[in-house]
């Protein structure tokens, strides 16, 4: 148990763990500490601790480092720490913009009204952005599915922005290409696929509820009829019809249970819509309604 | 052999402590008066700019508000600064080949933005918010001194806590009516100690935070 971590490097090994490792094995408590200290007494393991941890290992790679030294360096730093504070405030610059972007105060952030995308659906959601940059994501009021408050999915899609594993540009097997590039190679690619009909084409989606992105995907369709559906579902679910998910109407229920909400666009909606027909002092309530209705 | 400290080691050893006392003292005092002079606060020093702008011309000539290219300090706490599109609504116009406007044309001309030197830098460890000071009643006049006859701008005040503690303690000897924070040159038109009582309490100015450390360092 003590060793078990593999080794890293190719070096021979100076202690044999090994052997180490079956001394110990089987003993337990006093034993075992017993064992560990007997061990500790064996000249290998000595040898092993002095080269490890030499004593004058300073002295040794030929650094003096005496108490006068010690003193006078500890003195000299600290005389010299206060220097930290004297840095000048440095030659700062104003730069305004060429055009101003209507609505935007430098220093105050604007709020936009978009939505991001769960499970094919929009949550609406307004984002915080300073000088153009967004920094924090909150629910819509006026968004039927979000009702002015996120989940901790949603509050976290800003991070995507930064994510450093993104490609900032269009990338080839390492390689920085441009947009061009690639649409040249895509159209080369998709006439040679024409000739099978599409045999060869598969489109991968999360789940799609964007009546235009769906009319683009079906255009594609229609070319490439070779193509077929069960490529398409590989990557997700071609949904049907926007709004196909009404939401539910729970203003008076009392209970609900919290399955998992990670997939669920509406969820935010059905909790708040629940909180609303709540009466105050339910809680205990709620347990014991809990408790009861527990399957079994 | 002789005694290795003689009896004049005694007034040596004296001397050398009152004198680092005294060095110590020195150094202080001097470093505080260094901290006041122009040299270390820049009060009235004009910097180069890209291109000599000159509020003297724009302002006292032209008569320009100082909004129209500040436009936001009535708002937030930057003043806000022109754009290269709002010179160009002028000299697109007029002076549109002067050599002195050749920055002004080529950022318009690249989209690369104009870059002025900054005057008035506060340490970043400071708030300092303009829209409060502007709405209550405080003119940039007090802070920013004659701009309009200044070619270049220089810093007339030293922004040194102690200046913007001065005023907070008392605001009533500063503050004018709303509609002269604008104006360059102001006289009040009845005594000061009048009038600034008049507008605190008229403009609900706040005073029993204005000297909480938390106010401007937070
Ligand atoms: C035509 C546009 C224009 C007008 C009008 C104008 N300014 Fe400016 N102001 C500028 C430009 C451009 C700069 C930057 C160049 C500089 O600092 O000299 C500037 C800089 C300043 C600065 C220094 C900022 C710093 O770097 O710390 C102050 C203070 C200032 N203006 C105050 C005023 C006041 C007060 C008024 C009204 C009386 C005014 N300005 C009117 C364009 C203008
Ligand atoms: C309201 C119109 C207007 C605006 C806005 C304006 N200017 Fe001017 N500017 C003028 C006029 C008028 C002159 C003087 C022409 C003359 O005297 O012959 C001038 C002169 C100048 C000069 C010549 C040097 C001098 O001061 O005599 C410079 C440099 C200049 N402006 C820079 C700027 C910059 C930079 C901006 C943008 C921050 C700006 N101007 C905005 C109208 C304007
Ligand atoms: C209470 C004092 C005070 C008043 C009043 C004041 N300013 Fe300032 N101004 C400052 C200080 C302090 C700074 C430096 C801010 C910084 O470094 O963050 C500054 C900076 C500026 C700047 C540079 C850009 C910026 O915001 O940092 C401009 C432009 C400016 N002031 C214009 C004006 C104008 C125009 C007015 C009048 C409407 C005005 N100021 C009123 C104290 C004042
Ligand atoms: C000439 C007078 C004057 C000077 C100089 C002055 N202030 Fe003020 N300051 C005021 C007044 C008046 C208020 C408004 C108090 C209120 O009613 O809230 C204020 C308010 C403030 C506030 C509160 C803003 C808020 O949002 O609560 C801050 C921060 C502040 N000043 C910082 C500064 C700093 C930093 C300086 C120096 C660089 C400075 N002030 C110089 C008069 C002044
Ligand atoms: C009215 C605004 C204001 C208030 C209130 C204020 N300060 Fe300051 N303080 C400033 C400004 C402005 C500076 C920057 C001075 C400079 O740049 O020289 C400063 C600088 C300082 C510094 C110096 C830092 C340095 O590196 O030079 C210290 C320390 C400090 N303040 C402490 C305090 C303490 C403690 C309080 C409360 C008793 C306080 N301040 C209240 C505006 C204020």
């Amino acid at each position: 148990m003590l060793f078990e971590i593999g080794r890293l490097t190719d070096e021979p090994e100076r202690v044999d763990l090994r052997a180490i490792r079956e001394k110990l094995r089987g003993k337990r408590g006093q034993e075992f500490w017993r064992s560990l200290e007997e061990l500790s007494e064996t000249p290998e393991f000595r040898r092993f601790l002095e080269e490890e941890f030499p004593a004058n290992a300073a002295e040794r790679d030929g650094l003096r480092f005496d108490r006068r030294q010690f003193l006078k360096l500890m003195g000299a730093s600290l005389a010299l720490a206060g220097l930290t504070g004297c840095d000048p405030i440095r030659a700062e610059k104003i730069v305004p913009a060429v055009k101003p972007v209507e609505e935007l105060l430098p220093g105050r952030p604007i709020y936009y009204a978009t939505a991001v995308l769960r499970e094919g659906y929009g949550l609406g959601v307004l984002v915080e952005s300073h000088e153009g940059r967004p920094t924090k994501i909150e629910g819509n009021p006026d968004h039927p599915a979000s009702l002015g408050a996120t989940d901790a999915i949603a509050q976290a899609e800003v991070l995507n922005l930064y994510d450093p594993d993104r490609s900032q540009v269009v990338m080839n097997r390492g390689v920085v290409r441009t947009w061009a590039t690639l649409r040249t190679r895509l159209q080369e690619v998709m006439a040679a696929q024409s000739a099978g009909g599409g045999a060869g084409v598969r489109i991968l989606t999360g789940a799609v509820t964007s009546p235009t992105f769906r009319k683009q995907i079906e255009a594609i369709l229609d070319k490439y009829p070779q193509r077929s559906m069960g490529a398409l579902r590989a990557g997700g679910r071609l949904w049907a019809a926007v709004g196909c998910r009404a939401p539910l109407r729970l203003g008076r229920a009392h209970l609900l249970s919290a399955r998992s909400s990670a997939g669920d666009p509406l969820a935010r909606r059905r909790f708040s819509v629940h909180g609303a027909g709540r009466r105050p002092l339910c809680a205990g309530v709620c347990r014991r309604a809990a408790r009861r209705r527990r399957p079994p | 052999m002789r005694p290795l400290f003689q009896p004049r080691a005694n007034t040596i050893a004296k001397a050398s402590i009152v004198g680092t006392a005294v060095l110590i003292l020195l150094t202080v005092v001097v470093l505080i008066f260094v901290n006041r002079t122009s040299w270390a606060t820049k009060v009235g020093i004009a910097r180069q700019q890209p291109v000599p702008f000159s509020h003297k011309h724009h302002v006292a000539g032209l008569g320009i508000d100082c909004r129209y290219c500040h436009s936001q300090v009535e708002q937030t706490a930057f003043a806000g600064m022109p754009s290269t599109k709002t010179c160009m609504t002028c000299h697109s116009q007029v002076w549109t080949f002067a050599e002195l406007l050749a920055p002004v044309r080529e950022s318009w001309a690249t989209e690369r933005p104009l870059q002025w030197e900054r005057v008035h830098n506060l340490g970043d460890y400071v708030y300092f918010d303009h829209s409060i000071h502007v709405n209550k009643g405080i003119g940039c006049e007090t802070c920013h001194g004659r701009v309009d006859e200044m070619p270049l701008v220089w810093k007339e005040k030293p922004l040194q806590m102690g200046w913007c503690l001065d005023c907070h303690r008392q605001p009533e000897k500063y503050i004018r009516p709303r509609e002269e924070v604008f104006t360059m040159g102001y006289v009040p038109e009845e005594p000061q100690e009048v009038l600034g009582r008049r507008l605190v309490q008229e403009y609900n100015v706040q005073t029993y935070n204005l000297e909480d450390c938390s106010t401007c360092h937070r």
